[in-house]
């Protein structure tokens, strides 16, 4: 039975608290040593591009960039969902460090697994 | 992998009874990567000679000798163009109640055999992904290839590398290989079960 977390981001940039609060959760999992992963879907994808958070903050909430990449430096993935990155033309030469673009199989598959998903936002 | 069993009588005293092999054994704790168990197979001063690709080799007692066996391969992919290689390992042992000598015949890594021609079954995805009907396509397609038959999907989406494994699997049927073509397409390569 997988012990993995997968946390929900739907949203991007236009909306920072939206943005920013699954990867504090997230976060919060990676560094109690849990498996955490944030699927990000819709707006959220822009979120795994190089540059995508720059600018992305919260009152309140650290910035987004510091957030993601101490949340991967403690063993977190982040996953773009590919049917969102595709119409928006993204590809895998745009990813930042530890972003996987994936399709609904793969987390289906993890779902069937046990993974549970978390929704934060 | 095949087992020759030993002639009766070579048998663990804890397996007594059970009709296990000495070789039998070995191949099972090789397959755990059983390090104890391994240990146990060995004569304490069992002799262990190789013949690899750099050259002839030899060792003496149960403990090297279980580190060569643990450290072979059988079978790696290269990731650069999907090629797999393999491993032949061909060993014969002298044995009584535990291996006291071994001789190892290795071919150095070798591509892969590759099933005849009409057992592969290409699918050109072209940038089809899993909102495009990719999943389903894949679907109708491994269905309708008897079981041991090999699909290879060839796909431009950059989530197909990891979204046609896990289909497969849930599925039921074995993922063989992932690689990437010189392109930078996946190469996904699935055997069909029944």
């Amino acid at each position: 039975m997988s012990a993995r977390m997968i946390f929900t981001c739907t949203w991007g940039k236009d909306s920072p608290e939206r943005a920013t609060l699954p990867f504090v959760a997230a976060n919060v999992a990676a560094t109690a040593g849990q498996d955490a992963v944030v699927l990000c879907t819709i707006d959220g994808v822009w979120l795994g591009t190089v540059g995508g958070t720059d600018g992305v903050t919260s009152p309140g909430l650290p910035a987004l960039t510091d957030l993601v990449g101490e949340f991967v430096d403690n063993g977190g993935q982040v996953w773009l969902c590919g049917a969102c990155t595709k119409p928006r033309g993204i590809t895998d030469e745009q990813l930042a460090k530890g972003v996987t673009i994936v399709g609904a199989a793969k987390v289906v598959e993890e779902i069937a697994g046990g993974a549970r998903p978390v929704g934060f936002a | 992998m095949s087992v020759v069993d030993a002639p009766a009588g070579n048998q663990p005293p804890s397996t007594a009874g059970l009709g296990w092999s000495i070789a039998t054994r070995f191949l099972e704790a090789l397959a755990a990567r059983d390090f104890d168990q391994l240990r146990s197979c060995f004569a304490p001063d069992v002799r262990f000679r190789a013949l690899l690709p750099p050259g002839p080799r030899t060792w003496t007692g149960a403990a090297a000798a279980t580190e060569v066996c643990l450290s072979w391969r059988v079978r790696w992919t290269d990731d650069a163009d999907g090629t797999v290689y393999v491993f032949e390992q061909h060993a014969y042992a002298d044995a009584g109640d535990a291996i006291e000598r071994m001789d190892l015949l290795c071919s150095g890594d070798i591509p892969e055999p590759q099933p005849p021609a009409g057992r592969r079954h290409r699918f050109d995805a072209g940038d089809m992904g899993c909102a495009d009907g990719l999943p389903q396509a894949f679907r109708r397609r491994i269905r309708a290839l008897p079981a041991g038959d090999l699909l290879e999907v060839v796909a431009s989406d950059p989530a197909a590398a990891e979204d046609l494994p896990s289909l497969a699997r849930m599925l039921g049927h074995t993922v063989v290989s992932v690689g990437t073509l010189d392109d930078g397409r996946s190469l996904i390569c699935v055997e069909a079960s029944t």
